[in-house]
């Protein structure tokens, strides 16, 4: 083999099955959106017209995208560092001696194998507003006098889906916060506590910046898949009731394949693309140059 | 001790979060529609049955619906799908592991030992495309598949799958061929063996384990999958499970029992491979690039 300071020539033989995998699939069809999303195409009509910015301009004016708009904001900016902040406990928990910790271990990674589709119809059984088992389990107990309408009423429904959307997401942050947990030095603890500090001193002084890139790469990580969230939805709710659990990606579906509106599924899908630029770009912005650089150690 | 008492309780709470939803699945999947639809509920007043097992496999209808004959809509021919849709299912998520496992570790191996132009411009890129919303290509994957018509074949979920987990096995095994000291490659070279001989007959070889994680990873996203599944596929040739879930979840006319059965089944591989493996695969990942 080539020793790491011979530069040797472009390894295509190497490199191609993923590159046309990867970049060819991935930059080919981003800019496939791009153009398609400057045309009229309906799928019932033959022609495909080009009408500029008139795709942009109708999802703009939408009612609709700004509602799910809302909705993937406000999805994502709360399922992501409570996911994050659930799991860091997860880890924490996870590393410490208990009876039986093997089998916890191996059982609340569960969620994580399980298609997110399933994970919701699982949630839909226990929040159905006909049957479901919150309901009989609060009006056995007599705190209720009426079955509860939750994946019917808008507030409550949205609940319901960051519930499920959190359930599906510990196992994989917390599986990485464990990771970060056990390369977090030992005597860092010892110090502390000779020094008196308490579990939250601690928690806050020690635990959180020896992890901080880490929670930050999951925090962003947990971003990106609020944002494009679908199946959870897909199968808990519909969307419903109205548009109130409507995310981005569930709306780009519906306008692309029950409208046949390609043209401004095409556009919608190139807005969330920016979003997400925009998104990942401001949070590295954000946080210290520091934490990023000890995390590439 | 108080201390100690925490942490037992976090652990139970924990533990129940997790299996709850799945242990009530199970228990749906054996009650007769009666009792889960009763007001006040009463769900264990009637004997627990398999007979939505029974009809998923054999097509048998449960004997309460032959009895009552205005309930017999509530039986839908989708739950029948189930089984089938797993055999799709894997063997779509069987492909893609191959893929990853092939094609990643090629790619990866590149990164971690040749050196060459473009290579953090090209590492970078392969990864930074998983970044892109998988929505926002959703129109444009629908028409590329339609032109090379592929729609509705297994190959195009194949194709799809692999073009989403790569750039994560890419990441993976990058890190860990890294970790893996030149010297026992070295040894090889001095051998005469080439980069491409060195790579299959050493570097694999000792990344078995982090290879199958990776692999068994892939396959699992592969398996779970639903966007692209949802849109691709089309007749009971690609059905794959969360597309049926999915369908099923939708249609008022299931029978709840049935369904939750029907559920059941399609997290029983889940289960096993979660209890038998996935800890490994959760090593092989996360703590994979340490060993060495």
């Amino acid at each position: 083999m080539p020793s790491k300071l011979e530069l040797s020539r472009y390894p295509l033989q190497w490199l191609f099955p993923v590159l046309i995998l990867v970049v060819v699939f991935t930059v080919y069809p981003f800019a496939y959106a791009i153009y398609n999303s400057f045309f009229q195409i309906l799928l019932v009509l033959p022609t495909k017209p080009f009408i500029g910015f008139k795709n942009y301009a109708n999802v703009v004016a939408s009612p609709y995208f700004w509602e799910s708009l809302g909705n993937t904001l406000t999805f994502a900016a709360i399922t992501a560092p409570v996911t994050v902040l659930i799991s860091l406990g997860v880890a924490r928990l996870l590393l410490t001696r208990f009876v039986g910790r093997g089998v916890v271990r191996a059982l609340v990674l569960l969620p994580w194998a399980i298609p997110g589709s399933v994970a919701g119809i699982l949630w839909l059984w226990i929040f159905h507003g006909q049957f479901g088992v919150l309901n009989a389990l609060l009006y056995k107990l007599g705190i209720i006098g009426s079955y509860i309408q939750f994946t019917k009423d808008p507030r409550l429904a949205k609940v319901c889906v960051m519930i499920a959307h959190v359930w599906t997401q510990i196992p994989f942050t917390s599986v990485l916060l464990m990771a970060a947990l056990t390369t977090v030095n030992k005597e860092l603890y010892e110090a502390a506590e000779v020094d008196g500090a308490g579990v939250f001193r601690r928690l806050l002084s020690v635990t959180i910046p020896s992890v901080a890139g880490m929670m930050i790469i999951s925090l962003i990580y947990e971003l990106i898949i609020g944002i494009t969230a679908y199946d959870v939805v897909y199968s808990l709710t519909g969307g419903g009731p109205g548009g109130a659990t409507t995310l981005l990606s569930y709306y780009i579906w519906k306008e692309s394949f029950t409208q046949l509106n390609f043209g401004t599924g095409s556009a919608l899908g190139v807005l969330v693309a920016l979003l997400t630029l925009v998104l990942i770009t401001t949070i590295l912005k954000v946080i210290p140059n520091q934490v990023m650089v000890r995390e590439g150690e | 001790m108080g201390k100690k008492i925490f942490v037992h309780i976090a652990a139970l709470a924990l533990l129940a979060f997790t299996v709850v939803p799945l242990l009530l699945v199970m228990m749906a999947s054996v009650l007769p529609d009666a009792s889960i639809l009763s007001f006040p509920p009463r769900w264990f007043t009637r004997r627990p049955t398999l007979a939505y097992y029974d009809y998923i496999f054999t097509g048998q209808r449960p004997e309460a619906y032959e009895l009552r004959g205005a309930e017999r809509g509530m039986i839908t021919e989708e739950v029948r799908q189930v089984p089938r849709g797993m055999g799709v299912s894997a063997t779509v998520a069987v492909m893609v592991m191959a893929v990853n496992m092939v094609c990643g570790s090629m790619a990866a191996y590149s990164f971690a030992r040749l050196r060459f132009r473009g290579k953090a411009a090209t590492f970078s890129g392969i990864v930074m495309c998983r970044l892109l919303p998988a929505a926002a290509l959703a129109v444009p994957f629908y028409l590329i598949i339609q032109g090379l018509g592929l729609l509705d074949t297994k190959l195009a979920l194949v194709l799809v799958h692999s073009i989403l987990t790569l750039p994560f096995t890419v990441l993976i095994l990058t890190l860990f061929f890294r970790s893996i000291p030149v010297e026992i490659e070295e040894a090889a070279k001095i051998d005469g063996s080439g980069p491409w001989g060195t790579f299959w007959r050493i570097t694999l070889p000792l990344s078995a384990s982090s290879l199958v994680a990776v692999g068994l990873f892939s396959f699992m996203l592969s398996y779970s999958e639903f966007l692209y599944s949802n849109i691709l596929g089309g007749s009971e040739r690609t059905r794959t499970l969360p597309v049926i879930m999915a369908a099923l979840s939708t249609n008022t006319d299931v029978a709840w029992g049935m369904f939750m059965a029907g559920v059941f089944l399609t997290l029983v591989p889940t289960l096993v491979l979660v209890i038998l493996v996935w800890n490994f695969v959760v090593e092989g990942i996360v703590f994979g690039g340490s060993k060495y």
